[in-house]
């Protein structure tokens, strides 16, 4: 209750930072009427099922989003816009945000930053060892915490962790004062600082102030920035370090782009491919480079090399030589390039929709503005080596992970083209709404397992009782959908260069892309994975293990005993079954019994034949022994 | 892109989004089936405002449906999303489909339900109310508040233009008073008509509203008036317009215009006014509920053993008794473990009403009013929809109730019944 009210009283005080006159005036009107409209609502549902917190989460983020309409329509004078009240802005909505948060554990890299900072503040050293037998003393909350795979181990067995400590470094002072919570509030003032200085970035770059306003709030408030802003990863320091960096040689100003670079490549070593193109670029612009600035650039990609010495015993940490190699695999670049775009639970399109206006931005590259040409072209190499790896989707992460330092960047591309996506930008706003509110009722949900399906595509199987996963491209685990939506987006990014789509037919295209949707997922697929939410199971288990590491790298399935059974829609015909079982099953499919032969070990995958009478629902049992089993497949004729 | 190439796209537009709703929406309710006209109404709507923002309330109408099963609150749902498209169009040069539109999802809904001519002429006066009021939500609130049944109540809408017409200038404001004052004590079954007549009066060009010549539009800018904050209202009930148009109290004008009001003054104010609104609603009681379902004649009694209780709550109606403005239909005598009578409550005109006097083929003539305390118990759906007449009456009495004893008045009209419906115990 008192933390609802912090939040609605804070909510309140945003109209006073920004708005004024007649802005004032309407605003508030609308917002009385939006308090007028909630509790009406809430009273006429009062004996509905419904999430009452989610209620309540949405409703303030539709609040955040009236505010944000009003700062995009309202008339210059009067609005009080400034790059520095965008920054508390910024500020005091990730820190209402904040308590959402806390509602789960930190999850992923975050308890290791925080357990260094805990060895920092109270050991004055780096090695985690009594972090990790006093567990339960950590403000991690985690009694579970293990050393990460590839964790360093110094010469009297000492435990390091795997991450560069600049950022533990930079949560010591939050942490000193509030703990866990201080550390956010430290994550949080980097979003604003990031905040303020994307809106410089703007300025800088001849965006509008009125452009400025009606995007900023896509990209302050929306994923991933936002989330990346209230949890403890390296990404929106970067992000803000970058911005600086980009705005630091565009100004030719070496006292503000050199610190932010080191900063950048001193949060996290992969930075250094950033690092080495803006350089390039930076040094490319002067005719001859003086001794002092070559050994300030080598000072700049010494240090980290040396602190990750230091630390690990290896100069590229975890890092190892192949890794370079990695590019000449074209076809694992190709995956992780359009994953990264068009991915369900890890791409841009479904994750944060706003930037594929961005992606767009990159085929008119020579009428951009300079900021955004040298900011993607400074991300080239690294997305280069980010995009065959198998990791490409950030792991166990909130989505976007690896690519939230282009985000800046993108949205500056957004805003050159915003005359031109005005039609698009309520679809994508009310997406960003919804992601928002999702991710902050549900805050353990921006953790998504590896498994090919997304939140969005768990959530509709089991409304629709169909596989809509199939529908929602995965690169993780390769569907049609992956397929269409590649070509589809290349043909939309080339068509868009000669064709100008009529306004009125896009939300149209929309709701009938919807409406499919819904028809088909309704429908049987050709193919079902056993693991998927659309299948009801009754007994047996995920495989692997929900948290095994790089789950990805394994073909997933539903380990099924005696007695287990589940149900899914199937197509009527010839299928085969894939499975992998080491003393053989019989199961029953229907009325027909059949029989899983040994396939010898966990990794050795068989298939069998079934047929099945008619499309429909389909229930499969296990009647003795066990199996995995992976997936049924549709015998196409 | 030509002024005739931009038509053909709105009309694709519409076609394309009616159809998407048919293919993805299934019909559960007369509401979930009448989608296809919703999103052609959104596309009016877009079309007038020329805005395409206005047009994702389509795919947002088709995630609804799919999305939230809860009958109640997806077709509240509904009515949210409809309601942010009126918002935007309230402000569009193009008034007059606007005007059909809001007409058109507060009154023929469902379809089949329609009298054509009926709703003709209706829509005809409410054109009119726009010619003279240049108010969007006059003349939709007009048209909304006015009776299908009888004839002579089609009247309502021309008698308003007229009025916006021809009435003076300094008597608009006695004329908003009258129609404010008169509601109080006028029928009930009046009251939406006086409470719209009220908004057209206070509407009109040269009243208290100033417009730019030939618009519907505010000179003063997009101003969020009382009466359009009430018009989105109804529109977010648009699932059960024909409940809601005359069982939203005219009170809810007041609050409506309070909050307004109120609002412009502070955001602050807003969102306090909003969080006691929001953490200071009654707590609800919940009820044990027992179905009696028995209609009592004249004189005849029913008696009705209930568990020991100090508060029962007996939720009964009348049944042909719309032409009554008062009196008493029974009495309820609450006994003891002893059968002494230790409490006794009338069941009078205003506890309850006629079961069906909201039907809209019977509230304009009847006489009865909203119980104080309603069942809330709706019916039907869109201009159909209509509350009952059901009335919920509490007995309380010093000791424990064990038996209760129902007598219909011995004066009611020999056609006449007093309904029994249920018969609720608070839970412990």
């Amino acid at each position: 209750m008192t933390m609802t009210l912090f939040v609605f009283a804070a909510l309140a005080l945003l109209p006073y930072a920004m708005f004024r006159g007649r802005a004032q005036r309407r605003y508030s009107a609308a917002d009385a009427a939006l308090w007028a409209l909630f509790a009406a609502l809430a009273l006429l549902t009062r004996d509905a099922d419904v999430d009452r917190y989610f209620a309540l989460v949405a409703f303030a983020v539709v609040k955040l989003s009236l505010f944000s309409l009003f700062l995009a329509i309202s008339d210059e004078q009067d609005v009080r816009w400034s790059a520095n009240r965008a920054a508390l802005i910024a500020l005091v909505v990730y820190g209402c945000a904040i308590p959402a948060m806390l509602q789960a554990p930190i999850d992923g890299d975050e308890p290791y930053y925080l357990l260094v900072t805990e060895s920092l503040v109270h050991d004055r050293d780096l090695d985690l060892t009594n972090q990790y037998a006093n567990l339960a003393a950590s403000q991690t909350g985690r009694s579970d915490l293990k050393p990460q795979q590839g964790d360093p181990v110094g010469r009297h067995g000492e435990r390091y962790s795997r991450h560069e400590p600049l950022l533990s470094f930079l949560l010591i002072p939050g942490y000193l004062i509030a703990g866990l919570p201080g550390a956010l509030i430290t994550m949080a003032l980097f979003g604003a600082l990031l905040a303020r200085s994307t809106v410089r970035m703007f300025e800088d770059e001849g965006i509008a102030d009125g452009t400025t306003r009606a995007v900023f709030p896509l990209i302050a408030f929306g994923p991933p920035i936002f989330f990346f802003a209230i949890r403890i990863w390296p990404e929106v320091p970067a992000a803000w370090m970058l911005v600086e960096a980009v705005r630091g040689v565009r100004q030719r100003r070496a006292a503000r782009w050199i610190p932010a670079l080191f900063a950048l490549v001193l949060l996290k070593l992969r930075f250094m491919l950033v690092a080495i193109v803006l350089v390039f670029r930076a040094l490319v612009a002067r005719r001859r480079i003086t001794a002092k600035q070559f050994a300030i650039v080598a000072l700049l990609f010494a240090t980290p090399l040396v602190v990750a010495f230091l630390v690990s015993g290896s100069a590229t940490n975890v890092h190892e030589a192949y890794e370079l190699r990695a590019p000449l695999a074209l076809g694992n670049v190709a995956r992780g390039f359009f994953g990264l775009l068009v991915d369900g639970a890890a791409g841009i399109a479904f994750q944060a929709p706003l930037y594929l206006i961005g992606i767009f931005a990159l085929i008119r590259w020579r009428a951009m503005p300079e900021g955004f040409r040298l900011g993607i072209s400074s991300l080239g190499l690294y997305l280069l080596y980010l995009c065959p790896r198998s990791e490409w989707h950030g792991g166990w992460s909130p989505p976007l992970r690896y690519i939230t330092i282009a985000m800046p960047f993108l949205a500056l591309g957004c805003a050159a083209l915003f005359d031109r996506a005005r039609a698009v930008l309520p679809p994508i706003a009310i997406a960003t709404a919804a992601l928002v509110a999702h991710g902050v009722a549900y805050p353990w949900r921006l953790f998504h397992i590896a498994s090919g399906e997304s939140a969005m595509g768990e959530w509709l199987s089991i409304l629709l009782h169909g596989d809509a996963s199939r529908l929602i491209p995965s690169f993780i685990r390769l569907n049609n959908a992956a397929i269409v939506a590649s070509i589809a987006l290349v043909v939309l990014v080339i068509a868009s260069r000669f064709i100008s789509v009529p306004r009125m037919l896009i939300a149209p295209a929309l709701a009938l892309a919807v409406a499919f949707g819904v028809v088909a997922a309704r429908r049987p697929g050709d193919r079902i994975d056993f693991e998927d939410a659309h299948v009801m199971h009754e007994g047996g288990e995920l495989y692997p293990w929900v948290y095994e590491v790089a789950r990805f790298a394994y073909r997933g399935g539903w380990v099924m005993k005696a007695g287990d059974s589940m149900t899914f829609l199937a197509r009527g015909g010839a299928s085969t079954i894939q499975y992998a079982s080491k003393s053989g099953a019989t199961m029953a499919l229907g009325d027909r019994t059949f029989t899983l032969p040994p396939t010898g070990g966990q990794f050795d995958y068989g298939a069998v034949r079934v047929e099945l009478p008619r499309d429909g629902r389909t229930q499969l049992r296990c009647i003795s022994g066990s199996a995995n089993l992976d997936r049924m497949v549709h015998d196409a004729r | 892109m030509t002024r005739a190439a931009t038509n053909i796209g709105w009309l694709l537009a519409a076609a394309a989004s009616a159809y998407a709703c048919l293919v993805a929406v299934p019909g559960t309710t007369p509401i979930d089936r009448a989608l296809p006209l919703v999103a052609l109404l959104v596309t009016l709507l877009a079309w007038s405002a020329e805005s395409t923002a206005v047009q994702i309330a389509v795919p947002l109408l088709i995630v609804a449906a799919i999305a939230v099963p809860d009958e109640r609150l997806r077709l509240l749902t509904y009515g949210v999303i409809v309601a942010a498209a009126f918002a935007r169009s309230l402000f569009s040069e193009a008034a007059i489909p606007v005007v059909i539109a809001g007409i058109a999802l507060l009154r023929w809904i469902p379809l089949d339900g329609v009298v054509v001519w009926r709703e003709a002429l209706i829509l005809f006066g409410a054109l009119l109310v726009l010619r003279f009021t240049r108010s969007v939500p006059a003349a939709v609130l007009v048209a909304a508040a006015t009776p299908l049944f009888p004839l002579k109540a089609l009247a309502f809408p021309f008698l308003i233009a007229a009025l916006a017409a021809w009435l003076p200038r300094r008597f608009r404001v006695w004329a908003v008073v009258g129609f404010g004052v008169a509601v109080v004590f006028a029928r009930y079954s009046f009251a939406a008509m006086l409470v719209a007549a009220a908004v057209a009066m206070w509407e009109t060009e040269g009243g208290l509203i100033v417009r730019r010549p030939g618009s519907a539009v505010p000179q003063s800018g997009r101003t969020i008036s009382p009466p359009s904050v009430l018009l989105l209202l109804l529109i977010v009930l648009f699932a059960w317009s024909g409940a809601a148009i005359h069982a939203l109290p005219p009170a809810l004008l007041v609050i409506v215009a309070a909050i307004a009001i109120v609002g412009r003054l502070s955001p602050i104010v807003a969102a306090a006014g909003g969080l006691t609104l929001l953490f200071c609603m009654p707590a609800t009681t919940t009820f044990d509920r027992t179905k009696v379902d028995t209609a009592l004649k004249p004189s005849q009694s029913l008696t009705i053993d209930v568990a020991p209780s100090r508060r029962v709550v007996v939720t009964a109606s009348g049944a042909n008794v719309s032409s009554m403005r008062s009196g008493t239909l029974g009495t309820i005598e609450a006994l003891d473990a002893k059968q002494h009578v230790i409490a006794t409550r009338p069941i009078a005109i205003g506890d309850v009403a006629d079961w069906g006097f909201m039907r809209r083929e019977h509230l304009f003539a009847s006489r009865n009013r909203l119980p104080h305390d309603p069942s809330w118990r709706l019916i039907g759906y869109g201009a159909e929809s209509w509350f009952t007449g059901a009335g919920r009456v509490t007995i309380d009495a010093a000791r424990h109730i064990e038996t209760l004893r129902i007598t219909a008045a011995p004066s009611l009209p020999r056609i006449a019944s007093l309904q029994i419906e249920s018969v609720e115990l608070p839970r412990r």
